[in-house]
C-alpha cells in the first residue's frame, strides 16, 4: 500500500457514480464502484476498501441490507456514507441503526461530502458525524 | 267464521287467509305477503307459541297478535315476552279490529325505521368505503411524489454534480464566459431541486404527513447564517442584503429546518422581485405588540403587490401573473409553504405592501409554546391528583404522567425525564422500590419526593435512596410548582440535563 485510500462507490446510476468517482479520483482517493449490492459486497470482500459511498435504493441488495451484511462478514470497521434521492422519513435513523457515519441527500453537497470523507479517514481520528441540516436527528457513530 | 266476518265488516280492504296445521303455516310465511298474523293461543294441531316462534323466525317484522279464549294474566306477558305484538280475547271481539289497526300502524313505524336505519348503515358502509378510497388515494399521492421526486433528483444530481465539476476545473481548464454559464445552470439544478423539495411538502401537507420538529433554536443566529449563505445571490443580483437582527433574543422552540425554509423563501421572493440595485432588509426583534412573540421581516424595495394579490399571495398555487417574466417562476407554492410551517409553529404570517414602495412579509413565532424545556414525570396513583397537577405544571414544563411503577419505569425508558416526582404510596411497586429501580438504572436523576406525612415507613425506605427534595402532601399545585422551578434551577439538574439530554429531552410531547 502507498499510503492511497480507496473507496468504494455503491450506486445504481452510472452517472452518479461517474460523477462521484471524478471527484474522488480528483482528491486523490483510488475508487472502485459497483452497480449493485450483491457487486458491491463482492467488490468490498475483495478489495477491503477504507471506506464505502453507498446509496440506499438499488435495484439487487438494498443498501442497509448491504451495510449489515458487511457486518456479519467482520467488515463492519468500514466506514459507510449513506446516500438518497429519497425523502423518506426514518431512512436516516435506519441509516445510523446499521451505524452509517454520515447521510447525505442528493443532489449532495460534493464539498461537505469530501469534508466528511477526509475527516473519517484521518488516522486517530474518531468518525466525524455529518448530517444534512434538514435532519436533525444526529446520528450515532 | 266470527272473526272472519268481523273482519271483512270492519276492515273492508283487508283480505284473509285461514291455516291451521304448522306446515300450512310454514309455507304461507315462506310465500309472504301477510301485513298481519292473527293467532288461536290453543291451536288444534300445535301450540300458538309454536307458532309464533316460528313466524318470529321467519316473518320477524309481520305483527303477531294473539286471539285467545284463555283467561290470564300470565299468558298474556309470556305471549307478550315472547314476541307477540298483542293480545285479545275472544270474549272481547270489539277489541279486535282496533288492536289490529294499531298493530299494522306500528309495523308500519317498525318498517319505516326498520328502512331508515338500513339507509343509514347502507350510508355508513358507503362513507367508510369512500373514507378507505380517499386513504388509499392519499398514500398513493404520497408514494407517487416520492416516486416521482426520487426519479427528478437522480439524474437532477449527476447534471448538477458534473456542471460542478467541469466548473472546479476537473475536466480542464475552464474560461470565464464557460464559467459564468455554468453558473447559470447550476442554478437552474439548484431551482429544479428547489421546486421538487416544495412539490413534496405541499403534498405532505395536503397528506397531512408534514411535521414539524421543535427544538429550542436562537432565532436571530439562524436568520444571520440563512442570510449569510444568500450573499453570493444578492451580490450576484447587485441587491443589498441589510440584517437588522436584535441581539440577545431567546431561544424559541422551533424547528430549525422548516425555518431555514421559511426565511430562505422570504429573502428569494426578496431577491426575485427586486430590481438591481434594490434593498432587502431582514428583520429579527421582538414583537412589537406582544413580547410574548419573536417577529421576523423581509422587506423588499421591489414593485408592491397590489392589494388583490395580497388577499391571495399566500394561496396554493397563486401566482402574481404580471408581463413582467420573472413573476411567472416557480410553482406557486413557496409562500403557501410559508404560511403552512409558520401556522404548525403556532405563528402567523403576513405582508404589507404598497404598489411601487415595495413590500415587508413579516412572519411572528411564540416563544413558549409547544417546547417545554424540561421534561417531568409525574407518578401518582391518583387521577384527581395528576389532573389537578397536570393543569398548573403544563404550563411551564412537558409532563408525562404515570400512575404505577411499572407505567413510571416505562416512561423513563421512553424519554427520560429531566426531573421525577414521585408519589410513594403506590400500588404494587411503591415509591421506594421504583426509586431504587430508578437509582440502578439511571443513577442521578433529579427527585422530587411528594408525599403525605403518613407515609413515615415509606419515606424511611426512600431515604436509602437520596438524595431527593421533599414535598409533603398535602399541598397547593403552586407548592409543588415552586419546588420544581427550584429543583429545575439546581445545579444537579443542570448537570443531568447536560448529561443525559439528547434531542429526545427538548421534543414536544
Amino acid at each position: 500500500m502507498n499510503g492511497t485510500k480507496q473507496i468504494l462507490i455503491v450506486e445504481d446510476d452510472t452517472k452518479i457514480a461517474a460523477a462521484l468517482a471524478v471527484r474522488l479520483n480528483a482528491a486523490g482517493y483510488e475508487v472502485l464502484t459497483a452497480p449493485d449490492g450483491v457487486q458491491g459486497l463482492q467488490l468490498a470482500l475483495d478489495h477491503r476498501p477504507d471506506l464505502i459511498v453507498m446509496d440506499i435504493w438499488m435495484p439487487v441488495g438494498l443498501g442497509l441490507s448491504v451495510a449489515q451484511r458487511l457486518q456479519n462478514l467482520g467488515l463492519g470497521h468500514i466506514p459507510i456514507i449513506v446516500m438518497t434521492a429519497s425523502k423518506l422519513a426514518g431512512l436516516q435513523q435506519a441509516a445510523a441503526e446499521v451505524g452509517a457515519v454520515a447521510f447525505f441527500e442528493k443532489p449532495y453537497n460534493a464539498d461537505e461530502l469530501l469534508k466528511t470523507i477526509a475527516r473519517t479517514l484521518k488516522p486517530d481520528r474518531a468518525p466525524p458525524i455529518h448530517h444534512d441540516s434538514k435532519h436533525s436527528t444526529r446520528m450515532a457513530a | 267464521m266470527i272473526v272472519r266476518r268481523r273482519l271483512a265488516a270492519e276492515l273492508p280492504n283487508g283480505e284473509v287467509a285461514h291455516v291451521a296445521t304448522k306446515p300450512e303455516f310454514t309455507d304461507a310465511l315462506k310465500a309472504g305477503g301477510w301485513d298481519l298474523i292473527l293467532s288461536d293461543y290453543m291451536l288444534r294441531t300445535f301450540h300458538g307459541l309454536d307458532a309464533l316462534v316460528l313466524a318470529r323466525e321467519l316473518s320477524p317484522d309481520i305483527p303477531f297478535l294473539f286471539l285467545s279464549g284463555m283467561v290470564g294474566d300470565e299468558v298474556a306477558v309470556e305471549s307478550l315476552k315472547a314476541g307477540a305484538t298483542d293480545y285479545v280475547l275472544k270474549d272481547r271481539p270489539a277489541r279486535l279490529v282496533p288492536a289490529i289497526q294499531r298493530a299494522l300502524k306500528e309495523a308500519e313505524v317498525l318498517a319505516k325505521r326498520r328502512q331508515d336505519e338500513k339507509e343509514m348503515r347502507r350510508i355508513q358502509a358507503e362513507l367508510a368505503e369512500s373514507n378507505r378510497n380517499l386513504l388509499r388515494k392519499n398514500h398513493e399521492i404520497q408514494d407517487f411524489y416520492h416516486t416521482l421526486s426520487h426519479e427528478l433528483k437522480t439524474p437532477l444530481t449527476s447534471a448538477g454534480e458534473f456542471i460542478s465539476i467541469v466548473m472546479d476545473g476537473l475536466g480542464g481548464p475552464v474560461n470565464k464566459t464557460q464559467l459564468e454559464y455554468l453558473a447559470i445552470a447550476k442554478e437552474s439544478c439548484n431551482q429544479l431541486r428547489d421546486c421538487i423539495n416544495d412539490l413534496l411538502d405541499a403534498t405532505r401537507l395536503d397528506t397531512g404527513k408534514l411535521t414539524i420538529d421543535l427544538k429550542p433554536v436562537s432565532l436571530d443566529e439562524l436568520a444571520h447564517r440563512v442570510a449569510s449563505s444568500m450573499k453570493p445571490a444578492f451580490a450576484q443580483k447587485k441587491i443589498s442584503l441589510t440584517e437588522k437582527i436584535a441581539p440577545n433574543l431567546p431561544q424559541i422552540p422551533l424547528d430549525e429546518y422548516r425555518i431555514t425554509q421559511v426565511i430562505n423563501n422570504l429573502l428569494n421572493n426578496g431577491l426575485k422581485f427586486s430590481p438591481a440595485g434594490g434593498t432587502i432588509v431582514l428583520k429579527v426583534r421582538e414583537a412589537k405588540t406582544n413580547p410574548e412573540w419573536v417577529e421576523v421581516s423581509v422587506s423588499d424595495s421591489g414593485c408592491g403587490i397590489a392589494k388583490e394579490h395580497r388577499e391571495h399571495i399566500f394561496d396554493r398555487l397563486y401566482q402574481v401573473k404580471a408581463g413582467d417574466a420573472a413573476t411567472g417562476q416557480g410553482l406557486g407554492l413557496g409562500l403557501y409553504l410559508c404560511r403552512e410551517l409558520v401556522q404548525l409553529h403556532g405563528g402567523n404570517i403576513w405582508v404589507e405592501s404598497e404598489p411601487g414602495r415595495g413590500s415587508t412579509f413579516t412572519f411572528v413565532l411564540p416563544k413558549n409554546q409547544q417546547v417545554r424545556w424540561t421534561n417531568l414525570l409525574l407518578v401518582d396513583d391518583d387521577p384527581g391528583m395528576i389532573d389537578l397537577l397536570c393543569e398548573s405544571l403544563n404550563r411551564e414544563f412537558n409532563v408525562r404522567t404515570a400512575g404505577d411503577g411499572d407505567e413510571a419505569l416505562e416512561q423513563m425508558r421512553r424519554q427520560m425525564p429531566d426531573i421525577v416526582v414521585l408519589d410513594l404510596a403506590l400500588p404494587q411497586r411503591d415509591g421506594p422500590a421504583i426509586l431504587e429501580e430508578i437509582r440502578r438504572n439511571w443513577g442521578p436523576v433529579p427527585v422530587i419526593v411528594f408525599t403525605g406525612y403518613t407515609d413515615g415507613k415509606l419515606l424511611n425506605r426512600a431515604l436509602a435512596f437520596s438524595p431527593f427534595t421533599l414535598v409533603a402532601k398535602p399541598c397547593s399545585p403552586d407548592t409543588l410548582l415552586e419546588a420544581i422551578r427550584k429543583v429545575e434551577r439546581s445545579t444537579d439538574t443542570a448537570i443531568w440535563k447536560k448529561n443525559h439530554c439528547g434531542p429526545a429531552s427538548l421534543q414536544r410531547n
